[in-house]
């Protein structure tokens, strides 16, 4: 279980990471409308994966627990948070699919593309501005260092997929 | 889900590899002659909903688990390979990712307009390719697929059944027509002996006899006597053909399903050849467990590899029972090797049994397992054979 949640957050950190750091670095720098939506994204997406962990534990937890009467209220408590957690987790995956199918569809069509959003004002304030003109060279680094990781990450986890899945050879062979 | 949470699916891929892994694994600790297909089946059923069956009508049939298991596995065991269409696809999808990162690269000089969206965009949604590849190396079914295989292997399972069961019924006929002869030979002896007795004790003394309990009955004491003779006589002459059917395998556990059915009935019924054929398949009840889910648990009835993750604990705790058992048949009496091998239940396809929750505990199943041989050691031939007159 540590082992796959390891590997699955290396791979959701790491593609939305990479997705962050290039809108991020992008002039003007700082926190915008699009890099807020990856953040919030990914993190929702890391809050489900958390929760329905937990939310399968206990779930165990109340089904196994056998005992006297004075359990039978944390077995319920149990039972009420893990049942609590699994609707929460399949609400957030509605909405957080929504909101990504959303944002891809606004950015391609450029409704991002508004004063506010370019001035990335949300992380900025009242310092943020637009750029007119500006020289790209320097932002080459940030998106080369944002993309190598996102194929590192994808790299690491379809690796280690294979590493798992390759062992047992005989076992397919009817 | 999967869009909402690229990190759930991801997640439920590996576990779903790992537990392939840990199956195989475990089955290596084992040296029975069928491990490799408990554990192909086991492998390739993750996606559903596996509990171990405590059933005793089940458990009559063992082979018939064998059967089923075998169905399974050749229907589900394949893994997806990569064809030229999944290659190409996923080779397109690559291609595509590098053109947006070239055109990312080429605009990121000249222009100032806009962010490129392509590339962020893309990246994030970059998971899909990853999980795709995961489909394809981990064994995955669709639940069409899966319902479809089960519905399958229920039909061979209960086919052969049928075929099995009709010659244990034969020969519980033939047992029964033997024993009958042997019966009526008892049923004069002892009625003779009763008569002596009888006048035995009339003639000589009043006083109850010494050893034995029976004779302290007065009035009606022929009938009395006579049917507990006649008892302990069938329980002796019907060691051989008992122990005759045990060395077939599933005799006696057909028996006592048998008696099962017909425990409360045979007291008053008469007629044993009814008791013989009442040792039916009933089909609706064959592949159904107990109605565990509830809300609580309602995810591991999902039938995809997303939910996979919800299904863990049970399955692991299935899979160490299921190997378990294997490694250490119960010895109890006139049970074969292949005991309690793994009943998977596809809950979605039949779920008409509702009954309380038995939680998976090896020595629960253990102790169950070894009470119900005791009874089929013991009252082997009650049912037919307890109001013989």
């Amino acid at each position: 279980m540590l082992n796959a949640a390891i590997f699955a957050l290396v791979l959701q950190c790491g593609l939305t990471a990479a997705a962050t750091v290039i809108v991020i670095f992008t002039p003007t720098i700082g926190v915008g409308c699009r890099s807020l939506g990856y953040i919030i994204y990914g993190g929702i997406a890391i809050l489900i994966l958390f929760l329905t962990i937990i939310s399968t534990i206990l779930v165990r937890i109340s089904e196994t627990r056998v005992g006297p009467s004075t359990t039978s209220s944390i077995k319920g408590f149990t039972a009420l948070i893990a049942i609590t957690f699994r609707r929460l987790c399949l609400f957030l995956a509605f909405a957080n699919a929504m909101g990504m199918i959303v944002l891809s569809c606004l950015q391609f069509s450029r409704t991002l593309d508004t004063c506010y959003c370019n001035s990335s004002a949300i992380g900025n304030g009242i310092n943020s501005y637009v750029i007119i003109v500006f020289n790209g060279r320097a932002l080459r680094t940030y998106r080369i260092w944002a993309t190598v990781l996102a194929v590192a990450c994808i790299g690491i986890y379809v690796a280690f997929l294979w590493l798992i899945t390759a062992l047992p050879s005989e076992i397919y062979n009817l | 889900m999967s869009v909402g949470s690229p990190a759930l699916v991801a997640y439920s891929l590996v576990l779903t590899a790992l537990n392939a892994r840990s199956v195989y694994r475990r089955a290596q600790q084992t040296d029975h002659e069928s491990k490799n297909d408990v554990t192909r089946a086991l492998i390739s059923l993750q996606q559903t909903p596996l509990e171990l069956t405590k059933n005793d009508r089940l458990l009559a049939f063992i082979p018939i688990n064998d059967q089923w298991r075998r169905e399974i596995v050749e229907r589900l065991n394949r893994r997806y390979s990569w064809t030229v269409a999944t290659g190409t696809a996923i080779a397109w999808v690559i291609v595509a990712f590098v053109f947006t990162l070239i055109d990312s690269f080429i605009s990121l000089g000249n222009s100032a307009e806009d962010i490129p969206a392509g590339h962020a965009v893309g990246t994030v949604w970059m998971w899909s390719l990853c999980v795709v590849i995961g489909w394809l190396w981990v064994p995955t079914f669709t639940s069409g697929e899966l319902k479809s295989a089960i519905r399958h292997a229920n039909r061979k399972a209960v086919k052969k059944a049928t075929k099995k069961i009709g010659q244990i019924k034969q020969k519980a006929n033939k047992a029964y027509s033997a024993a009958m002869t042997k019966i009526t030979v008892v049923n004069r002896f002892s009625r003779r002996l009763a008569v002596l007795r009888r006048s035995k004790k009339n003639a000589v003394d009043p006083i109850p006899g010494t050893g034995d309990g029976n004779e302290e009955v007065e009035t009606g004491s022929t009938q009395v006597v006579e049917q507990t003779e006649l008892k302990t006589y069938t329980n002796a002459s019907l060691q051989e053909p008992a122990e005759s059917q045990r060395g077939h395998g599933r005799g006696v556990r057909a028996n006592q399903n048998a008696t099962n059915s017909t425990a409360g009935s045979s007291r008053s019924t008469a007629i044993p050849s009814t008791t013989v054929q009442s040792i039916h398949l009933d089909m609706d009840r064959l592949f159904i467990t107990k109605d565990t889910y509830s809300s609580l648990n309602r995810d591991e009835l999902r039938l995809s590899v997303t939910f996979n993750y919800s299904r863990i604990m049970r399955y692991l705790v299935l899979v160490d029972d299921v190997f378990r058992a294997l490694d250490r048949p119960v010895s109890g009496v006139g049970l074969p090797r292949t005991l309690l091998i793994l009943e998977v239940v596809l809950l979605i396809l039949n779920r008409r049994d509702p009954s309380p929750r038995l939680l998976l505990n090896p020595q629960r199943a253990l102790f169950f397992l070894r009470e119900r041989s005791d009874r089929c050691s013991t009252r082997q031939f009650s049912p037919l054979f307890s109001n013989v007159d």
